[in-house]
């Protein structure tokens, strides 16, 4: 099979985890698409640096379940931004994936250091 | 070059007014949010064309499709419009020569030769007019039946759909009878009510009071 490239590792890990860390940076404050993008992929060291063709989807999808709400807002600027803010159903929906995330990586670090045998 | 890139992606927009300017606001927002840290160009490097920045930022947004009754009404429509333009050229030129009639066309002069004109001129038109509901589809994302009704095309990934697709679709006008029927039936039986020609196209055919819009632009309209 052939070996593959430490980006395709990457992205395969990340993919189901965009929608927790998109949900954890909002439900600490509103933020914006651009500052959702840049600071997904400062916090973690560029282990979660995603492109705008994944971060919009994953924040449609969440508007549309009602998990986030968006709301324009000018704050003084000339040009209003796009704010997105978490909803009840958000905080319950992330503290979902947070227990079940805790769990996976329980499960991944008993695994790894070989407890699973013993 | 951020305009031309702007306006390229408005056009590949699908759906109502509101809808479009809210997806152009969004994206233009984002561009500012890049430009102001300075980070514009890598910000368009992965947005990539402007088709491919439509794509997502339309994607994402679940796409209601038209129901079953609303659809055939259209079609019914369109249809009816394309017979009539069909039959009225057909009849017109036909029956200029009869009787006491004997008006000269081009170099037509007899009965004969003027039905033969007549048909020809009709089937230009039926041909003329299916080329523009063609054409309808691909810069309006509608027909005039479609329009009636309030309803819309898009590619099944939420943009405007591209001329081959529209192409595509159009080629269920060489289905007849039982093939046509069993095209049809292929949308009862769809999640998305799409006919076996729209899967082969990736196209879908949403009502625009049905569709789910993304957050209104802000009042100023300037986002």
């Amino acid at each position: 099979m052939a070996e593959r490239g430490e980006g395709t590792i990457q992205r395969e890990l990340s993919r189901g985890t965009t929608e927790l860390a998109v949900l954890a940076l909002i439900a600490a404050r509103q933020r914006y698409g651009y500052d959702l993008l840049s600071t997904l992929g400062r916090a973690t060291d560029g282990s979660l640096a995603i492109k705008e063709g994944t971060l919009y989807p994953v924040l449609h999808r969440l508007e549309d379940g009602g998990f986030i709400a968006a709301t324009w807002e000018a704050e003084g600027r000339t040009a209003p931004r796009k704010y997105y803010r978490i909803t009840r159903e958000g905080k319950t929906r992330l503290d979902a994936l947070r227990t079940e995330w805790q769990r996976l990586v329980t499960g991944i670090d008993r695994l790894l250091d070989g407890g699973a045998e013993s | 070059m951020k305009e031309t890139y702007v306006a390229e992606f408005e056009r590949w927009t699908a759906g109502p007014a509101e809808r479009r300017a809210a997806l152009r606001a969004e994206l233009e927002e984002h561009l500012r949010g890049a430009d102001a840290a300075g980070e514009l160009g890598p910000a368009m490097g992965r947005l990539g064309t402007p088709r491919e920045a439509a794509r997502a930022f339309a994607a994402g947004h679940q796409l209601r499709p038209a129901p079953l009754p609303r659809r055939i009404t259209a079609a019914v429509i369109d249809l009816s419009l394309t017979a009539a333009l069909f039959l009225t050229g057909l009849l017109v030129f036909s029956q200029v020569g009869t009787g006491e009639s004997t008006v000269e066309i081009f170099s037509y002069k007899t009965r004969a030769d003027v039905s033969a004109a007549g048909f020809f001129l009709g089937l230009s038109a039926f041909a003329g007019w299916i080329v523009g509901l063609t054409l309808c589809e691909w810069r309006y994302q509608r027909t005039p039946g479609k329009a009636v009704m309030g309803l819309r095309v898009m590619s099944d990934d939420g943009i405007a759909p591209s001329f081959w697709q529209v192409v595509v679709r159009r080629l269920t006008l060489v289905f007849s009878g039982p093939l046509q029927i069993i095209d049809w039936v292929f949308a009862l039986f769809d999640k998305r009510r799409q006919r076996a020609i729209e899967k082969l196209a990736r196209t879908i055919v949403v009502h625009d009071e049905a569709e789910l819009l993304p957050a209104a632009v802000p009042a100023n309209g300037t986002a």
